[in-house]
């Protein structure tokens, strides 16, 4: 050790909290990013997932395959959409806005998802369900 | 089969909602959801149900329609 370095004076309290509030900033900027990223990525996959399907659909009833393959994606998609809005509650949204993002947005497209995996997936009794069809388009017949 | 307005409003909104960009979502939901509540009022049937009947309809309403892929702008 060199009587210069030893002559240097100590690094204050202040100084510390400065530097852990630097640090932490860091990582909020950092953790904040990669949320947007991932809700960005994953915006984009529902949206692809969602064309792909009113495209399907536009030409013909899909095959068994194809559903499989639908449903398939549905699962991943509801999967990771439920993990994002968990994290949702650990950011402000000033933070969200600063990535383009409200919390409604992530909301409403994991409410698309699931009420749709639902109305396709449900098991109510197909006497009920042909009563109800009776009753909409019976009734205008 | 005949379709009262109702149901061809609400498979409108669906549409919308499935196909429409981020930035409306919320909007878009809404609209939906105002809409499914029309026709609960009207029919008496619970959203959950009505949603079953009216997912293959929506379907055929879709090739009724003939509606752009969406994304594709003209």
């Amino acid at each position: 050790m060199t009587t210069a370095e030893t002559a240097l004076p100590p690094i204050t309290a202040r100084e510390w909290a400065w530097v852990r509030e630097l640090v932490e900033h860091v990582q909020r900027d950092t953790r904040r990013e990669a949320f947007g990223y991932a809700c960005g990525q994953w915006q984009l996959a529902c949206r692809q997932f969602h064309r792909a399907y009113l495209a399907r659909i536009g030409e013909g009833e899909p095959s068994e395959t194809e559903w499989s393959e639908l449903d398939a994606c549905q699962q991943a998609l509801m999967a990771r959409g439920r993990k994002l809005v968990a994290q949702l509650e650990t950011f402000p949204d000033e933070e969200l806005a600063c990535l383009g993002l409200t919390r409604g947005q992530i909301e409403a497209e994991i409410w698309l998802l699931e009420r749709d995996w639902t109305s396709r997936h449900a098991e109510t009794p197909e006497t009920e369900l042909e009563a109800i069809r009776r009753q909409i388009f019976g009734a205008t017949a | 089969m005949p379709r009262p307005d109702y149901i061809t409003r609400l498979h409108e909104a669906d549409y919308d909602l499935r196909a429409c960009d981020r930035e409306l979502k919320e909007r878009m939901r809404a609209r939906y959801e105002q809409a499914l509540a029309e026709a609960c009022r009207l029919t008496g049937v619970t959203a959950e149900r009505l949603e079953q009947v009216l997912a293959p309809d929506f379907r055929v309403w879709m090739r009724q329609q003939g509606l752009p892929r969406p994304g594709h702008r003209p």
